[in-house]
């Protein structure tokens, strides 16, 4: 179950693709799905999905809407669906993210935080003093 | 209106046989002009700016693609639709547009589809699709004026590809040989992108440049081109334009 290849989603489709042999410095900002497969120091967003290789190393606050971690993260994480760490991968770092799955050896040392779902409130209906009225007589 | 631009090659004998044939078949089609051979005592830059004084719609470069770069460098070209005749079978250029070499090109500007190009600079030299970079070492690329990427291998090759139909964006490609049996590469889009310390030429649409120092962004010109029907697909954007054509063949 946990075995499965780090390459969740497939390379082909991600916007952004930073090699092993790359390091990104600096605010790294991406609409699309990014592949990290070398380096990333500063900061880490993206609105879609992450997925970081192992033997990647990011040093950098990230956030995504979804994340498949098989490298090594220092730094805070924040994603908005579901985070995926495997049997490689390292977190040094605060992480809240809706749904969590950590594989067998996987790393985590920071503070962890579920987010819940949010129930939509229900609708208070109020009534006038005369259909009050109305209703009592 | 039409403009014919005659590249100075086509001065050479053998290409008198080709322009006849080419002449005939954009008389056949309506497709008459003003024809303007290029030398050394007419140049480019004042054509187009008689031309936009004579009020033309198109400008149709005739020769390398060399002459179609340096259309693209013309003042207000903006301002016309641009045609291209390719005379080299394996013109780049040619093949982009969808636009088959010598006199069969005469079909597709007789067809008139258009496609706007968003044109981008390189240092204030303008292209239209892709700047390659070769590169030994270490390099580093300041993007957006948000990041720097630094690649590190014995050499590499860096594509920057313009997106002439989608928003203003850059497609940056790095292939990097990292050892004799690996490769990698990376994919990045971004708007601004700020290289240092070349040391080898690059080339512009297939033209060389010889820079230190290389800025790339986009520029507010759209540039309207004529294209045949086996374009690029990245050049497909919604308009086309309807057949048209008058007058004869003027000659020089």
């Amino acid at each position: 179950m946990f075995g499965k290849s780090e390459d969740a989603g497939s390379n082909r489709d991600a916007e952004t693709i930073i090699g092993p042999s790359v390091k990104v410095d600096g605010d790294f900002t991406s609409q699309g799905d990014v592949v990290v497969q070398g380096m990333v120091v500063g900061t880490l967003k993206t609105e879609k999905s992450l997925c970081v290789s192992a033997g990647a190393v990011i040093r950098a606050d990230v956030r995504a809407n979804s994340a498949f971690i098989a490298g090594e993260v220092h730094g805070n994480i924040k994603i908005s669906e579901k985070l995926e760490v495997t049997n490689s991968a390292k977190i040094f770092g605060d992480v809240e993210a809706r749904s969590l799955l950590i594989a067998e050896g996987g790393v985590l040392q920071g503070k962890c935080t579920m987010v819940k779902e949010e129930k939509p409130a229900k609708a208070v209906h109020l009534e006038t003093p005369r259909k009050a009225a109305a209703a009592a007589g | 209106m039409y403009a014919y631009l005659y590249d100075p090659v086509l001065r050479q004998r053998t290409f008198r046989g080709f322009l006849d044939r080419l002449e005939t078949r954009l008389t056949d089609f309506g497709l008459g002009g003003k024809i303007y051979r290029l030398g050394p005592l007419l140049h480019l830059n004042e054509i187009v700016l008689e031309e936009t004084r004579r009020k033309a719609k198109t400008i149709v470069a005739i020769g390398t693609d060399r002459l179609f770069h340096q259309l693209l460098n013309a003042p207000n070209i903006q301002n016309f639709v641009v045609g291209f005749v390719p005379i080299n079978p394996h013109s780049a250029i040619g093949t982009l547009l969808g636009v088959p070499p010598q006199e069969a090109a005469a079909t597709v500007l007789a067809h008139r589809i258009t496609r706007s190009l968003h044109l981008a600079s390189a240092n204030a030299v303008r292209f239209f699709w892709e700047l390659s970079i070769p590169f030994s070492g270490s390099t580093t690329l300041k993007c957006d004026d948000c990041y720097a990427v630094t690649l590190s291998g014995d050499s590499g090759l860096i594509t920057v590809r313009n997106a002439p139909s989608i928003d203003a964006q850059f497609m940056t490609t790095l292939h990097i040989k990292q050892s004799l049996w690996h490769r990698s590469h990376s994919v990045f889009h971004n708007q601004k992108i700020l290289f240092e310390g070349l040391k080898q030429e690059i080339l512009i649409d297939g033209q060389p440049l010889g820079v230190e120092r290389l800025k790339i962004e986009h520029v507010p010109t759209v540039l309207r081109v004529i294209v045949g029907r086996n374009r690029h697909e990245a050049l497909d954007n919604v308009e086309v334009a309807a057949v048209s054509g008058a007058g004869a063949l003027a000659m020089a």
